[in-house]
């Protein structure tokens, strides 16, 4: 018999700013966070746009001895995961090093943070000391701040939790499976309690540079609100974005037994790879649709009963239209009443933390009954044969939702929430 | 002490002035494991051009024997290569 596993607490740092919250309030609004890029000068590069954090000090939020020996990654994830231990009320007071932990076993909570790149910047200021003066020019904190498991073990650390703690990795599918592989490692008994998510700060010449040259990023650089516009006749790559969210996820007994509220369920997992192509899904997206239908068989759920669902929706010309073949396969006439968005449309795609961020939502959208717009939504590409909500958040009467996220290197993981009740 | 091991600690560490007393314990004190010594030497090495941590054998056990490795290594005044701090465009976060 399968234990139940619900959400009892979201954290997300992101484009619109610190905050579950505050990310929600900006995808009603229906803004786009796409600028200039301001973390590096762009010039001179094919893509000079991005969805940065505004404003974020990290100093304001973190202890500066933690700040100093991480990378922007790890301060994202940092932050996203006080935020969701605090909303389930696991989280005692004080933003010090250590962050008592409360409500649970220290030995029955861990951490799948994942990040699709890691210490990026880390990386590059480092191995140019090493260009400039050689090898005692690079600082031992490397060795800290560059590993991708990072954000989760500095979380683990701050807050106590000793349980089962990793990172999993699929580009940008790595937020999806790491939630996914949170419900597997609760479902099998080695925790009661996951913190789950993902984060990235990819904004780095290096990356842009070279997504640049792979042709997966907008050129739109003259109007950068309107360059990411999944599902779009005139799309023309994505926008990268940064950022990070957790979601607590929690047996539902256990959960029961503290009186926490659940958000959500967590119902299914599925997961698959494409086997056909480092950059380009499968056609007809095959490998996609059979992710989506094992994660239905794993949730119980049929195709019928899916309201929502929280596209992976890059803005490329490839998953665009790919997914929506995906989605016709698996969901047949039914799609035509699912009511379809892409979060990256408002916040660009957070790589190795997109799946995580896009749960949140898709877990709000659940709770609150409404689905916020997919922007830029000018003229629908016909071969993208969703309904996709557009201009503003239409109420949706809603049970059951997927989030897609599939990811270079064929991997393709998708989630499906379910309302608590 | 040196104002910049006192800046460097504060910068680094979060460690405020009124903590740095020669007694205080590196590790018990001022929660500074040998990992963080060795970024600090690199730092050093940044902000005065001269080489650390050259008698890498001695023990460091209190901040005054940090401040004294230092003052026996600006002494000795070896060259640190030094890293190009300023660079077109790029901005220090």
């Amino acid at each position: 018999m399968t234990h139940g596993v619900v959400v009892t607490g979201l954290g997300a740092v992101t484009p619109y700013g610190i905050g579950a919250q505050t990310l929600w309030n900006g995808l009603l609004e229906g803004r786009s966070t796409a600028t200039r890029i301001t973390r590096f000068d762009p010039s001179g590069y094919p893509t000079q746009i991005a969805c940065e954090v505004p404003g974020f000090d990290p100093f304001a939020c973190l202890p500066r001895k933690l700040v100093r020996q991480v990378d922007p990654f790890a301060q994202f994830a940092l932050v996203a995961a006080r935020e969701a231990l605090a909303h389930a009320g696991l989280a005692g007071a004080g933003n010090g090093m250590r962050v008592p932990l409360v409500g649970v076993d220290p030995e029955r909570i861990g951490t799948v943070i994942s990040s699709g790149i890691g210490g990026m910047r880390e990386m590059t200021d480092q191995f140019a000391r090493l260009l400039d003066g050689g090898p005692e020019r690079v600082r031992p904190y490397l060795s800290i701040a560059l590993p991708l498991n990072m954000g989760g073990g500095q979380v683990a650390i701050r807050h106590g939790l000793q349980g089962p703690s990793f990172s999993v990795v699929s580009a940008c599918a790595s937020a999806g499976d790491g939630i996914g592989t949170a419900l597997d490692i609760i479902r099998a008994g080695r925790a009661d309690v996951m913190l789950a998510g993902g984060a990235e700060a990819a904004i780095n010449p290096l990356t842009i540079a070279g997504f640049g040259a792979a042709g997966a990023l907008s050129r739109r650089n003259d109007e950068p609100e309107r360059a990411s516009r999944p599902f779009d006749v005139d799309r023309d790559g994505f926008v990268t974005g940064e950022g990070a969210a957790v979601l607590v996820l929690e047996r539902e007994s256990h959960a029961a037994a503290r009186g926490a509220r659940p958000l959500a369920r967590l119902a299914g997992y599925g997961v698959s790879n494409d086997a056909y192509h480092a950059a380009q899904p499968s056609p007809g997206g095959t490998g996609a649709a059979r992710a989506l239908r094992l994660a239905l068989r794993d949730s119980g759920y049929d195709p019928v009963d899916i309201d929502h669902c929280n596209a992976h929706g890059t803005s490329t010309p490839p998953n665009d239209a790919a997914e929506s073949a995906a989605m016709r396969a698996v969901f047949g006439s039914h799609t035509d009443r699912i009511a379809v968005t892409s979060t990256k449309s408002a916040i660009g795609h957070l790589l190795g933390a997109a799946g995580a961020v896009e749960a949140v939502a898709t877990v709000m959208a659940l709770a609150e009954g409404i689905v916020p717009p997919s922007l830029n939504l000018d003229r629908q590409d016909p071969a993208c044969d969703l309904d996709v909500v557009r201009a503003t958040p239409r109420p949706v009467e809603m049970r059951v939702a997927v989030s897609s996220s599939f990811g270079f290197g064929g991997h393709n993981a998708v989630l499906v929430f379910a309302s608590p009740g | 002490m040196d104002p910049r091991l006192a800046d460097l600690l504060e910068d680094l560490f979060g460690i405020p002035e009124r903590d740095l007393r020669p007694g205080a314990d590196l590790e018990t004190d001022l929660q500074l494991d040998s990992l963080a010594v060795v970024e600090l030497q690199v730092a050093l090495e940044d902000v005065t051009g001269v080489r650390m941590g050259v008698d890498g054998d001695v023990d460091l056990r209190t901040l005054g024997d940090l401040q004294a490795a230092v003052e026996r290594a600006l002494a000795r005044g070896e060259p640190a290569i030094p890293t190009l701090n300023l660079r077109e465009g790029e901005e220090g976060r």
